[in-house]
């Protein structure tokens, strides 16, 4: 099971955090790489599929086929991508998908980065102690393989993609917490935060103030690299059979397709179409978060 | 350097113990009480249920339970299979055989393929070469390892029917001699340490690759050549030395990787080792089974990255000795 | 016969989709036994000079030259065994060592071993050793600290060690590129007279590369001024820096950067504005924007290298030289 993609450089050394022109500027530069121009189209595309596709083509779990002859059909003009074992189209499944898939992506990395950057600053900002205890927790999380962790936490909880929000969160925060301590350290060395010191700005108020928007580019950029591994992660998860089995996502339909012998029959249509709108989808947000990567670190643009 | 060493040692035994620790707590702490799975289809009366318990020891409290357990496993007891109705050790040390087979062969081939490419792609820099396999590996890397052995099977068994479709020997084959054995073991293993191959290699390729760029820029390439060493002297005694450094270190995040893709691979080919161990326990709910593979594959991820931690210490003489 | 000679050298290289001319029409001569300077500020193209000159460019860098010989060699046109064979042996390199000149994961001794042994295949490991030891001591370096990696060295011993480097096989030529930049002034000093030692005592031929030119006032016989990929002027370093002083504007401004001992309070100061883009370089002389005693003709005229009236080999390219005296400071 493949985290978020290793940091290319695998230097803890920082990120100046410094872009030309601000906000605007990133999104000019990502804009103008091309490998982030094609991620951003990719993006947009699945986004526009995950919202307009429920609109407009909505799956009906129920809609089992009449007779035996309605299942596992291959694509015809009634059914532009065939039929599943239950008769149900498949266009639609993989369609709707789209949303099932890029909500756990979201919410799970949401609480990776929420965690991952409260424990990467305070670790980073208190140093010492606090530092030393917190980063052992870290380093033992990123030492238990996640794959294994995420099954055993799933088995015993119960199906639900609750759980598995919680399991692929568990699991990829340490190295998001990792990437923000080093950061924060950098930050803090800072001028800035030594006059902020003297002039008498509390330590709550520097970490707000200071700390917390110097971190922020690296995780945006972090946390896009996060999406992508989560979304491979559900999909996983949910293809072993810990998914929830009233949710269509891709993972749950591929997890369908195996366990009804598609592979070995021949079902190309029940398989592939799944299967390519992950890659499609962990593709796109990887490329936008190698190239914010790129622009936000000088270093890493000066190796591409 | 023995201090070095040493000290790691100690960190290493502190982290099993941890490992140790945690795997208990999964599985003897959380809900899901295994009596009462066993129990469930069976209707037992309250005595039998306890009888059960105490077998299991269920009915002590819990540190002498931790006790207990640790006693057994390093007893080699790693408890009584459910579903099997078996020891469970015999059955994870077999599947720890396929599995290291499987496991052996295909890490070799990403981190020699993987680095390799990284090197080739970082000597045609700026080609189309390069830009390609780099596109390459971000595409590679976002292919579910699952999906990737789905695929291998249609397109090479199913539909062109050159490789067998799953397991890693002939359903009843009879073996004449060893070499068929071995041949019919071969073909067995030849799509899945494809599909572990080809997702992770992509680690390897962008990070040996990026690695050397930054190292060709050093002044020190540059002394080298000036010295007049043979342009593959250059490369590989002062390039690739040091661009090995960044490697290292990956692969002791590789292990935790590789890990998931063996589950993932051996779920799909039907491979016998841990990775269908823990997928089927997991189905059957047979918590031993499944205590016993997660407990293996944490202490090997740890192991390895031990194993890792000395590697980069011998290659990197910067690395402080305290 | 001249060891090193060099006419018309140009390179031009890609940066960002601009082509950029770093060195533009550059004549050099280093003689057998000779010391020569080449001063100027970073970016000025004296770095990218020497580099072109040893053929150590990266792809992409395009080189011409009229002339570009070592001894006999045409360093323009030698084919690659020839040239990796002359390498080390009649030409060699001193690059920052305090930096990362060395490979930080090998040790000192086997860096300068390599070099030996490339060019005397047939050597054995005792006398190898031996010579690497001998080597380090010339430098004043102990011996044993050949097994050392060169994090544990200090910068000014890296720096020693990377002229002993330099100098185990006895190369022609020998071209040091900052030799003392990045050290602080005292190891500056020791490396500054362990360089003027070694050359008269082994009577080697030297390009010493510094943006400091009291350093090579002090070691040089020759200097060269560059500035903007043009040298503006050369000569010897005693009609250079003796009596009137430099012709040149941009030379003696130079100068004025370091502090003078006797010079009182005000003697430094610094030049104004900024060095020229070389993707697009001004018209006229390279310097006019800068120069204080800027003429109208500056500016549309470039001025040839011409002879320092009253000078033996005092070269400068300026308009103000051999018309109207330059005023005195």
């Amino acid at each position: 099971m493949t985290g978020p993609m290793i940091n290319s450089s695998l230097d803890a050394a920082p990120v100046t955090g410094h872009v030309a022109g601000g906000w605007r500027g990133v999104l000019r530069q990502l804009v103008a790489d091309r490998m982030g121009r094609v991620g951003l189209v990719m993006v947009a595309a699945v986004v526009l599929v995950a919202v307009a596709g429920p609109l407009l083509a909505p799956y009906d779990r129920t809609a089992v086929a009449a007779s035996r002859t309605g299942i596992l059909q291959s694509p015809s003009a009634a059914h532009w991508l065939g039929t599943d074992e239950l008769g149900r189209d498949i266009l639609r499944q993989v369609v709707a998908g789209t949303s099932v898939s890029l909500e756990i992506g979201l919410i799970a990395t949401f609480i990776t980065v929420l965690i991952g950057t409260t424990v990467g600053v305070l670790a980073g900002w208190f140093t010492g102690f606090v530092d030393a205890v917190l980063m052992r927790i870290t380093d033992f999380f990123l030492v238990l393989p996640s794959l294994p962790l995420m099954i055993a936490l799933g088995a015993i909880i119960g199906q639900s993609l609750t759980m598995i929000v919680f399991v692929i969160a568990l699991t990829s925060w340490p190295s998001t917490a990792r990437i923000v301590r080093s950061q924060a350290l950098a930050v803090r060395e800072r001028e800035v935060v030594a006059r902020a010191k003297t002039v008498g700005l509390s330590s709550a108020g520097i970490l707000w103030r200071l700390i917390l928007p110097g971190v922020l580019a690296l995780v945006i950029a972090n946390a896009v690299l996060v999406i992508a591994g989560s979304i491979l992660a559900e999909a996983t998860l949910s293809f072993l059979g810990l998914g929830d089995p009233t949710r269509t996502s891709w993972g749950q339909i591929l997890h369908n397709a195996f366990v009804t012998g598609a592979v070995g029959n021949g079902y190309w249509w029940y398989f592939l179409p799944p299967g390519i709108g992950i890659v499609m989808v962990v593709l796109a947000f990887s490329l936008v978060g190698q190239s914010l990567e790129r622009i936000l670190d000088p270093r890493l643009a000066a190796a591409a | 350097m023995a201090q070095y060493v040493g000290r790691k040692l100690g960190y290493l035994v502190l982290t099993l113990a941890a490992v140790l620790a945690t795997n208990f707590t999964l599985f003897h702490l959380m809900p899901g009480d295994p009596v009462t799975h066993i129990a469930r289809g069976q209707h037992l009366d309250a005595d039998a249920i306890a009888r059960l318990r105490s077998f299991y020891g269920l009915d002590m409290p819990l540190p002498s339970q931790f006790i207990t357990y640790v006693a057994h496993l390093f007893r080699g007891d790693f408890g009584w299979s459910y579903t099997y109705q078996t020891s469970v050790g015999p059955i994870v040390a077999k599947a720890l055989g396929n599995t290291l087979i499987l496991v052996t062969i295909s890490t070799l081939l990403v981190i020699v393929l993987g680095v390799g490419i990284g090197v080739f792609a970082a000597s045609r820099r700026g080609t189309r070469t390069d830009g390609g396999l780099v596109i390459g590996s971000l595409v590679f890397w976002s292919l579910p390892t699952f999906w990737v052995g789905m695929l291998l099977i249609f397109v090479f068994a199913v539909t062109l029917g050159w490789l067998p479709i799953a397991g890693m020997f002939t359903a009843d084959a009879v073996y004449p001699t060893v070499f068929t054995k071995i041949a019919d073991l071969a073909r067995h293993l030849i799509l899945p340490t494809m599909a572990m191959v080809l997702v992770d290699i992509a680690q390897f390729v962008l990070i040996s690759r990026s690695s050397l760029l930054a190292v060709l820029s050093e002044d020190y390439m540059t002394t080298a050549r000036a010295k007049g060493l043979s342009p593959r002297r250059v490369l590989w005694r002062h390039g690739v030395r040091n661009a090995l450094l960044p490697v290292v270190t990956a692969t002791s995040l590789y292990a935790s990787a590789t890990v998931g893709g063996t589950i993932q691979v051996e779920t799909v080919f039907s491979w016998p080792g841990m990775g269908q161990l823990i997928y089927l326990s997991v189905i059957r709910r047979d918590y031993p089974i499944m205590e016993a593979c997660f407990l293996i594959f944490a202490v090997v991820v740890v192991l390895a990255n031990f194993a890792s931690d000395i590697a980069y210490r011998l290659l990197d003489p910067r690395v402080r000795l305290t | 016969m001249t060891l090193l000679r060099v006419r018309n050298l140009s390179v031009t290289y890609p940066t960002g989709g601009v082509m950029v001319r770093a060195v533009d029409g550059v004549d050099l001569d280093v003689n057998p036994g000779e010391v020569v300077g080449l001063a100027g500020e970073s970016g000025c193209g004296k770095s990218t000079l020497a580099l072109a000159v040893a053929r150590l460019l990266p792809r992409g860098a395009v080189v011409t030259a009229d002339e570009m010989s070592l001894d006999s060699t045409d360093l323009r046109t030698v084919a690659d065994d020839e040239l990796r064979s002359l390498r080390w042996r009649r030409l060699s390199l001193v690059f920052q060592g305090a930096m990362s000149g060395f490979n930080p994961v090998m040790r000192i001794g086997d860096q300068i071993a390599e070099a030996i042994r490339t060019h005397e295949p047939d050597s054995h490991r005792r006398e190898v050793a031996d010579r690497v030891g001998d080597l380090l001591g010339q430098v004043g370096i102990a011996p044993a600290r050949s097994e050392d990696f060169p994090h544990q060295m200090s910068g000014g011993m890296k720096q020693r060690a990377m002229i002993a480097m330099a100098l185990a096989c006895r190369p022609d030529l020998v071209i040091a590129d900052e030799p003392t930049t990045a050290l602080d002034v005292m190891t500056q000093a020791q490396i500054l007279d362990l360089i003027r030692r070694l050359a008269d005592e082994l009577g080697l031929a030297m390009l010493i590369i510094s943006h400091d030119l009291t350093v090579l006032a002090e070691l040089c016989d020759r200097v060269a001024v560059m500035y903007a990929g043009r040298i503006l002027e050369c000569g010897a370093a005693d009609e250079i820096f003796g009596l009137g002083g430099p012709a040149h504007p941009y030379t003696r401004r130079l100068l004025d950067c370091y502090p003078k001992l006797d010079g009182g309070q005000g003697s430094i100061s610094g030049i104004g504005g900024s060095p020229p883009d070389l993707a697009h370089p001004p018209s006229g002389c390279r310097f006019h924007d800068r120069c204080d005693q800027m003429v109208p003709r500056c500016s549309t005229d470039d001025p040839a290298l011409q002879m320092v009236a009253g000078s033996v080999s005092h070269l400068t390219a300026c308009h103000l030289v051999g018309a109207a005296e330059v005023a005195s400071r």
